[in-house]
Parts: structure tokens; sequence; C-alpha cells
């Protein structure tokens, strides 16, 4: 069979599939599945038969993970799912006093490396990072990073005390990366035993100091590795790259229009570019694009700039929110980028960047976007 | 002496479709007997219908041959052979 390229649209109500071949010109449009489950993740894991894990979330039923063999489209819910820990006392008060989030959801499902059958990784709120050994059927909670002893200090952020972002180390199975809003990033050289933040070089949210080594306080809102091994992540205040695993963080938005944002995309083939969709930071809660929809991408290897990018999208008229996994790439070259908005639309670029094209519209709210070749 | 009543336990399309069982077949001789029965059948379905006092989540309504639980006073009420128990989703807001 033919590769052909499949993209997972998380949204408010359910899963939806857009499938094209390798040219990415035309695009198929299936669903819901999962159907009334806000699918706040979704992710096909290519490393044996297409398996897609998903974190479904609802506001009636407890959130849980569903996974199944792509072809078969039919998803099951884990026997032993992800139920994470209780939030401490001070965060709970904290979470009352904002009106934030507090029921526990499941933010991310990350495959493990390919060597490691049948592991999956998710990050739930309250933060926690689970694992799972036999395809998402069951989950243990890891704990090293649960007892951390600054967990205590962990602060939520505007959707909850997240854990939103996990990365792992291609190159190394005991070194991972996890993201929590909004403590910061911790990283693991053991395997997941033991955690030290990593947040050297970031601006913390309070005061605006920035963090040295081993401190937390800091709001990531998306954090992605390289296969390289460079890290990026878009922050609450700012956008960062990191070449020592995340010892120390450089600030790049310089350019941007704004600093906020929350989506991110890497290009697999080109450690030294991004992207990202800044919004206006104003406008309360809802924060968006301010007229224009634009994608910006990273300038290179030496001191930041960026491209705008516009072929393609919205000149006017475009108050678009991206959340933070509202940004995908593909395996493919060029790569193939995804900005998915809460107002149901996916911009999709076949080429790196230079154009863009409306691939779905009239969705749900979109609260993921995920690509796979398959 | 008879043996308890065949009962039906009817899950919304929502949670059928991910736990695999839309209908499930019980012998229970009251309403809490049978979901018992039916949490250990499907063991993650406690998981979705609870919260951590063990008490039905804000929003599921238990249906017992058409009357919610919560206007029979819970779930001690008798079954008998065909009863249908439904569980819904309880919608608030306008």
């Amino acid at each position: 069979m033919a590769d052909r390229v499949v993209v997972c649209a998380g949204t408010k109500r359910g899963l939806f599939f857009l499938e094209s071949d390798k040219g990415r010109s035309t695009w198929k449009l299936s669903g819901p599945h999962l159907k009334s489950w806000q699918v706040y993740h979704a992710v096909i894991d290519t490393r044996s038969t297409p398996r897609l894990h998903a974190a479904a979330v609802s506001n009636t039923f407890a959130a849980t993970t569903a996974s199944g063999e792509l072809s078969g489209l039919k998803f099951e819910a884990a026997k032993k799912p992800p139920i994470p820990p209780k939030l401490l006392p001070k965060q709970a008060q904290f979470i009352k006093k904002w009106n934030l989030p507090s029921e526990p959801r499941i933010w991310h499902m990350e495959p493990g490396r390919p060597g490691e059958k049948g592991v999956v990784y998710a990050g739930t709120a309250p933060a926690a990072l689970f694992r799972s050994e036999d395809d998402g059927k069951t989950w243990a909670e890891v704990k090293g990073l649960s007892k951390h002893p600054s967990r205590k200090n962990w602060t939520p952020g505007a959707g909850g005390l997240c854990l939103h972002s996990i990365q792992l180390d291609p190159k190394n199975a005991n070194r991972m990366y996890v993201g929590i809003s909004s403590a910061g990033i911790f990283r693991t050289d053991d395997g997941g035993k033991s955690w030290k933040p990593a947040n050297k070089g970031i601006t913390g949210f309070e005061g605006g100091k920035i963090l040295k080594s081993g401190e937390i306080g800091t709001c990531v809102h998306k954090l992605l590795l390289h296969p390289s091994g460079r890290l990026y992540q878009q922050n609450h205040i700012g956008v960062y790259r990191s070449d020592n695993q995340a010892d120390s963080w450089e600030r790049i938005d310089q350019g941007l229009p704004y600093d906020f944002g929350f989506g991110l995309a890497l290009d697999p083939s080109n450690a030294d570019t991004c992207y990202v969709t800044p919004l206006e930071p104003e406008g309360g809660m809802y924060r968006a694009t301010a007229g224009k929809f634009r994608v910006y991408q990273l300038k290179g290897n030496g001191a930041p700039a960026w491209d705008e990018l516009s072929n393609g999208l919205p000149s006017e008229g475009a108050y678009l929110s991206v959340l933070r996994e509202g940004m995908a790439q593909d395996t493919l070259s060029p790569c193939g980028v995804y900005v998915a908005t809460g107002t149901g639309q996916v911009f999709h670029s076949p080429d790196a960047g230079a154009t863009w094209k409306t691939i779905a519209t009239h969705l749900p709210p979109i609260l993921s976007v995920s690509a796979a070749v398959v | 002496m008879a043996s308890a009543p065949w009962i039906t336990v009817v899950l919304p399309r929502m949670l059928a479709d991910v736990l695999g069982e839309e209908k499930i077949r019980v012998q229970a001789s009251t309403v809490a007997q049978a979901m018992e029965a039916a949490y250990a059948q499907v063991p993650a379905l406690r998981h979705h219908l609870c919260d951590d006092d063990g008490e039905f989540r804000t929003h599921v309504l238990c249906v017992h041959n058409g009357v919610t639980t919560r206007e029979t006073g819970g779930l001690k009420g008798r079954t008998k052979d065909g009863d249908e128990i439904r569980i819904l989703q309880a919608i608030s807001g306008g």
C-alpha cells in the first residue's frame, strides 16, 4: 500500500482524521471517532502496525486513554486508566481562587522509543507522568517525578496543573523531558527514577526573573525535542532553544510580534528551524491572532530572526486561537506543517511553510493535531 | 432458593464505544448489586461512573425501569427479572 499521511484532529466533540497521499495536495476528512469525547491529544504510533493512542476527556465520565489499531477504527478505553494524584492543599486553593480547571484529565500521549515494544507515556492533570507497557491497556504512575521535592511548589496554570509535554531522547534510553504548567521543564537521566528541573535561562512567571539552575516557576506551553538533540519550547513568555539537554536555554523570540503562544512545530530534517504561531496576549483568557493569521519560522542558527509565513493564510478578520497541541509536523521531506485552531480550521503547508491552504474548516473547536506517515 | 433475577445494565453510546459493551447482563436482587456485578464484568466502568467516594459522578444518572435512582432514593431498589438499568448523562444548563 502506498504511504499515506494521516492527520489526527482532536476536538471538543471527537476525533477526526484527514488523509492524503504523500503529495498532500488533496485531503479526505472522516469522523468523528470517539464521538462526544473531548480529544485533548491523539497520536498514531507507527513503530509497528499503526495504532492510535488518544487522550479522551469528558465532563460527565472520567478521563481515559483510548487505543487501538488504526485500521480497525475501534479504540478501547484503558482497562486500568491513568488516575492522577490529588492536588496538594495549596494547589487546590490556588485553583479555587482563580477558578481554574481541577477535574483529572489526560493531556498528552507519547509512544515510546522504537525498541520499546508496547511502551506509551501519558501526561495528566493534576500533573503526573504515566507509563504503559502494554500499548495503553494499563498504566502506572512514574513515581520518581510525582515525588519530586519541588512538587509542593508546582503552581497551576490557566489550564490547571498539567503535564502536557513528554519528549524521549532517541539516543539515550534513560533520558527524557517533561513540561509542566506552570512548574517548568524536568529531565531524567535514569529512566524516570530521579528528575531535575531544567529551566536555567527561562523567564519565570513571578516578577519576570530569569531562572537559575535547579529552579522552577515558569509556564512552559510546549516542549519539543528535535531528533538532533536540540530542544525548543514555546513558553508563556518567549520562545527558547537549548543545545545542552536543557542545562540552559537561549531566548530566541526577538522579532516575533508577540512572545506569547502555545503551539510549536519542528522540521525533522532541519534542526535549525521551528514554527510558532504567536498570539496577542491581550483579550482576557481568549488569546488569538490579531486580525491576520500568521505562522513564523525561525531563520537558521545564528542571531534569532523569523520569517513571517503568509502565503495562503488569512490576512484579515482572523482572530483565531491555537492551543498547545495545535501545531504539528510530519516526517516527509519537505516537511508538512499543520496548524489547527480553536474554531475548527486546519491549515497545512506541504512545503515546510512556503505555501499554505485550509484543509479542514467547520470542525468543532480543535484541541490537538498530529500527523503520521503510515 | 430462587436465583437472583436477570437485569440488563445499558451504557450510553459514548461509554459503550470505548468499553466494548453496551448491554451488560447481570444477576442481582437490587440496583446496587446490579451495578457491582456490572463493575465486576467491566472493571473500568466504576472509574467512569463513580467519584472517589464511590458515588455516581455529578452528571451521571442511573435510571431503573425509567425512574432515576435520585427519585427512588438510591440504589437499594429491588429488581425483578427483565428489569433495565440505564446509565445516562444528565444534561444541565440551558
